[in-house]
């Protein structure tokens, strides 16, 4: 529905204002008339009038000088100026249009034509108005767009040297465990030598046993640290690769089961409640990648909760018309309209700077689409969101 | 409503009628209203028109004359928007004053009879 259109006339002349008025009026238009040209920018700023009709020959300021002001607001030099005068020179004429105004209307003037003028120049302005308002998003879009495309190249530029990175280190961790493993073989054929040689000296004895107490420890250390070494470097060779989507049925729930053993640690921390209700489903496509979706909403669906007093999380997996549903369902503070669009948008983010990188649904939602299912986000009643993966069932 | 018509104006009330219909079917009150203010405004446009034009006054004339123009087009009187109209150009013009007196003089009758078919009875 239109906004009523506001139309401000200025005349020196009473019939003239009567007259508009009661027409304008009745084609639905709100209208503020005024004989006294010197308050037509006070009235222009009360009132904030689309349209202007302004008398050109009156005492004190004329219509032209008017137009002139107008225009040279920034609030109104948009807006449409209308002359309706008894001028009749040429002169006047075109003066009335260079100063600005965009129609000219000579009295006597037919009420009928006076009316269509109008109309005509008010959705003229109201369809410049629209335009300029869509021209101004498209810029905007258009920036948003260039700073993403900018990111994604980095991240790529990133993504490849990863991969580069990733290989070299592959190699040389592969020798540290070769030789850790190998050096805990050593250890067991050096361990009772160094036994055999206590009891010359005390002080030598207690660091040999601090010694023999400590390696064991020092190698399950270094194991541990080769072995989360190769998980970073697969993680970022799998954020490189752009794999086929495998073709295997699996359980959904044990993908739900194995998520949440992966959170464990954030959901004991941070005294969740989690409730879960699976029943074994199987559907065809990747289990780790689903797992990587699964992870994602859990995770978010925690950190929405962070403020929450009391933080419960619900996973429900079901089927239904021969469709597989997983729901992950937060206490949380819900997602407000105004973003609730974008959460989709890669790099689109509402975590602080550094601790997400605005990927995860981005991603989940890709691996979801390829797996030729679909993924969904509702506000719940009561707070919470509520993010919904559908997948086919395998036959 | 024809007789009040009739009470109030001189022309036919089929003219009337096409002016009101003209003028976007205005009420005929407002209308009325109108031309009474234009009337009761009249006399002293007619003294201002005097006085400019004994002093020679063209650009007195000429804005005087233009204000009547405006209003007598508004209210579709056209006999008087003719005479206005030109007294306004004689002023434009620098036209002589003899001859501008003597439009001045057509424009007072036609004004004269025109109040006089108005407000009569």
């Amino acid at each position: 529905m239109f906004s009523q259109s506001k139309v401000l006339v200025i005349d020196d002349d009473q019939s003239t204002l009567d007259i508009l008025k009661f027409n304008l009026e009745k084609m639905g238009y709100a209208c503020v008339i005024s004989d006294k040209p010197k308050l037509t920018m006070d009235l222009a700023q009360k009132f904030d009038p689309d349209l202007f009709i302004l008398d050109l020959i009156m005492p004190e300021i004329s219509g032209i000088q008017l137009c002139h002001d107008i225009k040279a607001n920034p609030l109104f030099k948009d807006r449409p100026v209308i002359f309706l005068t008894a001028a009749e020179q040429e002169s006047d004429k075109l003066q009335a249009f260079e100063s600005g105004a965009v129609d000219y209307i000579q009295k006597p003037f037919k009420v009928g034509e006076l009316k269509v003028r109008i109309k005509n120049q008010l959705e003229l302005y109201r369809n410049t108005k629209k335009l300029s308002e869509l021209c101004n998003d498209m810029e905007r879009l258009a920036e948003q767009r260039a700073k993403q495309l900018f990111h994604a190249d980095r991240l790529a530029t990133i993504g490849i040297l990863a991969a580069g990175v990733a290989h070299e280190i592959n190699n040389t961790t592969a020798f540290i465990n070769g030789n850790v493993c190998t050096f805990d073989t050593f250890w067991k054929t050096i361990e009772p030598c160094l036994m055999a040689n206590a009891g010359k000296d005390k002080e030598q004895d207690e660091r040999l046993k601090f010694i023999i107490n400590e390696t064991p420890k020092l190698i399950e250390c270094m194991k541990e640290g080769v072995k989360r070494i190769s998980r970073i470097v697969e993680v970022l060779r799998a954020f490189y690769r752009k794999e086929e989507v495998a073709k295997i049925p699996f359980n959904l729930k044990k993908c739900i089961d194995m998520s949440l053993q992966m959170c464990g640690k954030m959901i004991r921390d941070r005294q969740i409640t989690v409730k879960t209700e699976a029943k074994d489903t199987y559907v065809i496509g990747s289990a780790q990648q689903m797992e990587q979706v699964i992870v994602n909403l859990v995770v978010n669906g925690i950190d929405a909760m962070e403020k929450s007093q009391d933080p419960s999380l619900t996973v429900k997996l079901y089927s239904e018309n021969n469709q597989a549903h997983v729901e992950v369902i937060d206490t949380g503070t819900g997602i407000p309209d105004d973003i609730i669009k974008k959460i989709w948008d890669p790099f689109f983010t509402t975590k602080e700077t550094g601790k997400g990188t605005g990927l995860g649904l981005a991603i989940a939602r890709s691996i979801v689409n390829d797996h030729g299912g679909e993924i969904t986000v509702a506000n719940c009643h009561g707070g919470g969101a509520k993010f919904k993966i559908t997948l086919s069932l395998a036959k | 409503m024809s007789s009040v018509i009739v009470q109030r104006w001189g022309m036919e009330p089929a003219e009337k009628k096409r002016i009101l219909d003209e003028l976007g079917n205005i009420p005929e009150e407002l209308y009325n209203e109108l031309v009474d203010c234009f009337l009761a405004d009249i006399p002293k446009k007619i003294e201002q028109l005097k006085t400019a034009i004994q002093n020679g006054n063209y650009k007195s004339i000429k804005a005087v004359s233009h204000g009547i123009k405006g209003v007598s087009a508004n209210l579709r009187l056209d006999k008087l928007y003719e005479l206005s109209r030109e007294l306004e150009l004689a002023g434009s013009n620098n036209e002589e004053l003899a001859g501008i007196e003597k439009k001045f003089r057509i424009f007072l009758e036609a004004i004269d009879s025109f109040s006089f078919s108005w407000g009569r009875k």
